[in-house]
C-alpha cells in the first residue's frame, strides 16, 4: 500500500508537499497556464462589444464558421491562421450582407452562414479522414496540446487587439452605444463594425485551440455579462470583464489538472460560476437583505430600550 | 433675409425601390425654428438626415454654409438605456473626434461642464442615463449635441412619448438655444398641436413638402388632409390652431371657434 503524500507525518514535510504539490500544474504547463489566462482575458475584451451590441450569438457561430474554414484552408494547403482568420472575416461580412437584407435578419443570417461553413468542415473531415493536425482539439480545446507557435499567436494577437481597442476607445465605444449619430458625427459605424468583426475573428482564431469552438462563445458572453451585473460604467466594465476573463482561463487550467477534466469546459465551467455568484449577488432580494443588516448594524446600541 | 444654412432642392432619396423622399425643397436660415410634421414613414427622418449632410439624396441639389456645425439628437426611443454609461459620458462622446487617447481632453471636459450648467443639469453628470428622467435624457442627448458648437440643431421626435410637462420643458429649452444663442433649430414631430406655438415654419411632408409657412396659415384641413390622408378639423384658440379629428369636432364644438374659412 502506497502512503498518500497529504498523510506524511512531519508537519514541515506535510507542508512542503502539500505546497508542491499546489505548483505542480507549473511545474508541468506553465505555458498552458499562461496561454489560457490571456485567451481568457483576450475574449472577455472583445466580448464586451459582442454583449453591448447583442450579438452574442454571433460569437457562437463565428467560432463554428472559423472551424468550417481551418478545415478548409488545411485541406487546401493554406496555413491555418491564416485561412481561418480570412474566412472568419469573410464570414462576419457574410453575415452582415445577408443581415441587411431585412426580410431575412440577423440571427438567421448567422444561423445559415456559420453553420453551412461548419458542415463544410465537418464534410471535409469526414471525406478526408486524417489530418496532421488535430481538429478534435479545435473542436472542444485542448490547451495542453498548444504548441510554442500557439502560444506566440496568442500573445501576439493579445497585443494587437488591446492596442487597437486602446486606440479606437472612443469610437467604439460611440458606434456601439449610438451607431446612428456616430456616423452622423464622422465615426464611420460601418468602418468599426468591420474593425470589430476583424478583431473578433482574430480572437476566435487564436484562442480556439485553447478553448475549443463549442465552448469559445462562453467565454466571450459570459465574463462581460457578469461585469455587466456589478457596473454601471463602460470602463469598469471592461477592467472587471478582463479580470475576471483571465482568472477564469487561469483557475481553469489550474484546477483541470486536479480534477482531471477539459481545460477549456474547465474555463468555461469557471466563467459560468462567476457569472451565477454576480447573479445572486446583485439580486433584489441580496441586496435587500444585506440592506437592512447593515441599518440594523448602525441603529444605536439601546434603541429598542428606549422605544420600550 | 437671413443666411442660409441648407438650402434643399428637388431632392429624392431612395432607399431601396420605394422613395422615401420625392421632389423635396426646403430652406433652413440662421436662427430660424422649423417643425417637420407627417405620418410615419412620411420621410421625416430622411429629410433630417440630408439636412444633417449623412444622406446624399440621388436627385436634386443639397447646399449647405460652409464651415456649417450641426448637432444631431437622435429619437431617445432607439437608445439602449442599459448601457453602462453616465450622461458625462454620453456627452463626451461627440467631443475630441482627432482624440485618439481613451480619455478625454481638458477643453472637453471643460466644454462638456459648460453645456451641463448651461442646461441646469450640472448634477446629472455621474447618474447612470437609466435613472434620468424622460426630460432629464432629452436634456443630456441636447447637451451631446451642443458639445460641438452647432449653428444648427436638428432633433428627431424630440417630444414624441413624452408626458407634457416633459414637452414643455424640452420645447422651452430649444426656444431658449434659439432666441439666447441664436442657433437654427430643426425638430420633427408627430405632435402637431405641441409643437404649433413654438415654431415661426411649420412643414408638413409626406414624401414631398405638401406646405411650409407659418402654422396659423397653412394649417387647414385640406393640407392636413394631403400630409395624413385622414380628414382633420383645425379650430381656433387664442389665435393658435388646434387639431382634432373630424369626429371628435362634432361632439363638442361649442367652446372653440371652428375654422371655417380655409374650408
Amino acid at each position: 500500500m502506497t502512503t498518500s503524500p497529504y498523510l506524511l507525518t512531519n508537519r514541515h514535510s506535510r507542508y512542503t508537499t502539500n505546497i508542491d504539490s499546489l505548483l505542480e500544474p507549473f511545474r508541468y504547463f506553465s505555458g498552458a497556464i499562461a496561454v489560457a489566462t490571456i485567451a481568457g482575458a483576450l475574449c472577455a475584451l472583445i466580448g464586451i462589444y459582442v454583449v453591448l451590441r447583442g450579438m452574442s450569438y454571433i460569437g457562437h457561430g463565428l467560432s463554428h464558421a472559423i472551424f468550417g474554414w481551418a478545415v478548409v484552408s488545411f485541406a487546401g494547403g493554406l496555413n491555418f491562421y491564416v485561412g481561418a482568420g480570412i474566412g472568419g472575416f469573410v464570414s462576419t461580412l457574410m453575415i452582415n450582407g445577408v443581415a441587411r437584407r431585412k426580410i431575412v435578419g440577423a440571427d438567421a443570417a448567422i444561423g445559415i452562414v456559420t453553420t453551412a461553413v461548419f458542415a463544410l468542415g465537418v464534410a471535409l473531415v469526414s471525406r478526408i479522414g486524417s489530418f496532421s493536425r488535430n481538429f478534435e482539439a479545435a473542436l472542444f480545446g485542448n490547451v495542453l496540446g498548444v504548441t510554442s507557435t500557439d502560444v506566440l499567436v496568442v500573445a501576439c494577437v493579445g497585443v494587437a487587439v488591446s492596442a487597437t481597442i486602446f486606440f479606437r476607445y472612443r469610437p467604439l465605444l460611440f458606434s456601439t452605444f449610438d451607431p446612428e449619430v456616430a456616423d452622423i458625427v464622422g465615426r464611420s459605424v460601418r468602418s468599426n463594425d468591420a474593425l470589430l468583426s476583424f478583431l473578433l475573428a482574430a480572437t476566435v482564431v487564436a484562442t480556439m485551440q485553447v478553448l475549443g469552438v463549442t465552448l469559445i462563445a462562453a467565454a466571450l458572453v459570459a465574463p462581460p455579462a457578469t461585469a455587466r451585473l456589478l457596473t454601471d460604467r463602460f470602463s469598469r466594465m471592461m477592467v472587471i470583464a478582463v479580470g475576471i476573463g483571465a482568472v477564469s482561463g487561469f483557475l481553469g487550467v489550474y484546477g483541470s489538472y486536479f480534477l482531471d477534466i477539459a481545460s477549456g469546459a474547465a474555463v468555461v465551467l469557471t466563467d459560468s460560476a462567476f457569472f451565477l455568484a454576480a447573479f445572486i449577488f446583485t439580486s433584489d432580494r441580496v441586496r435587500k437583505h444585506w440592506r437592512s443588516n447593515r441599518l440594523r448594524d448602525r441603529e444605536p446600541q439601546g434603541a429598542d430600550s428606549s422605544r420600550a | 433675409m437671413t443666411d442660409e444654412l441648407v438650402r434643399v432642392r428637388g431632392a429624392t432619396f431612395r432607399y431601396s425601390k420605394e422613395p422615401a423622399l420625392i421632389d423635396t425643397d426646403l430652406t433652413i436660415g440662421a436662427g430660424d425654428f422649423t417643425g417637420i410634421v407627417g405620418p410615419s414613414g412620411s420621410g421625416k427622418t430622411t429629410l433630417l438626415k440630408v439636412l444633417a449632410g449623412v444622406l446624399v439624396p440621388q436627385v436634386g441639389t443639397v447646399y449647405r454654409a460652409d464651415d456649417l456645425t450641426t448637432g444631431y439628437v437622435p429619437q431617445v426611443d432607439r437608445i439602449d438605456w442599459y448601457f453602462p454609461v453616465t450622461a458625462l459620458e454620453v456627452v463626451l462622446m461627440a467631443a475630441d473626434q482627432k482624440n485618439i487617447w481613451p480619455w478625454s481632453s481638458r477643453d472637453a471636459k471643460k466644454r462638456a461642464k459648460h453645456v451641463f450648467d448651461e442646461l441646469s443639469i450640472g448634477n446629472l453628470a455621474d447618474r447612470h442615463i437609466r435613472t434620468l428622467s424622460g426630460g432629464e435624457q432629452q436634456r443630456v442627448f441636447i447637451a451631446r449635441a451642443l458639445m460641438g458648437h452647432p449653428r444648427l440643431l436638428l432633433l428627431d421626435e424630440p417630444i414624441s412619448g413624452v408626458d407634457v410637462a416633459t414637452r414643455h420643458d424640452v420645447l422651452h429649452l430649444l426656444h431658449d438655444l434659439n432666441h439666447t444663442e441664436g442657433i437654427a433649430v430643426v425638430l420633427t414631430t408627430h405632435d402637431l398641436n405641441g409643437i404649433a406655438a413654438h415654431t415661426h415654419t411649420l412643414v408638413c411632408l409626406n414624401r414631398s413638402v405638401i406646405a411650409a409657412g407659418d402654422s396659423r396659415e397653412i394649417l387647414t384641413p385640406q393640407v392636413l388632409e394631403r400630409t395624413y390622408g385622414a380628414p382633420l378639423d383645425v379650430l381656433s384658440h387664442g389665435g393658435m390652431p388646434i387639431v382634432v379629428d373630424h369626429v371628435a369636432l362634432s361632439t363638442d364644438e361649442s367652446t372653440l371657434e371652428v375654422h371655417h374659412e380655409h374650408r
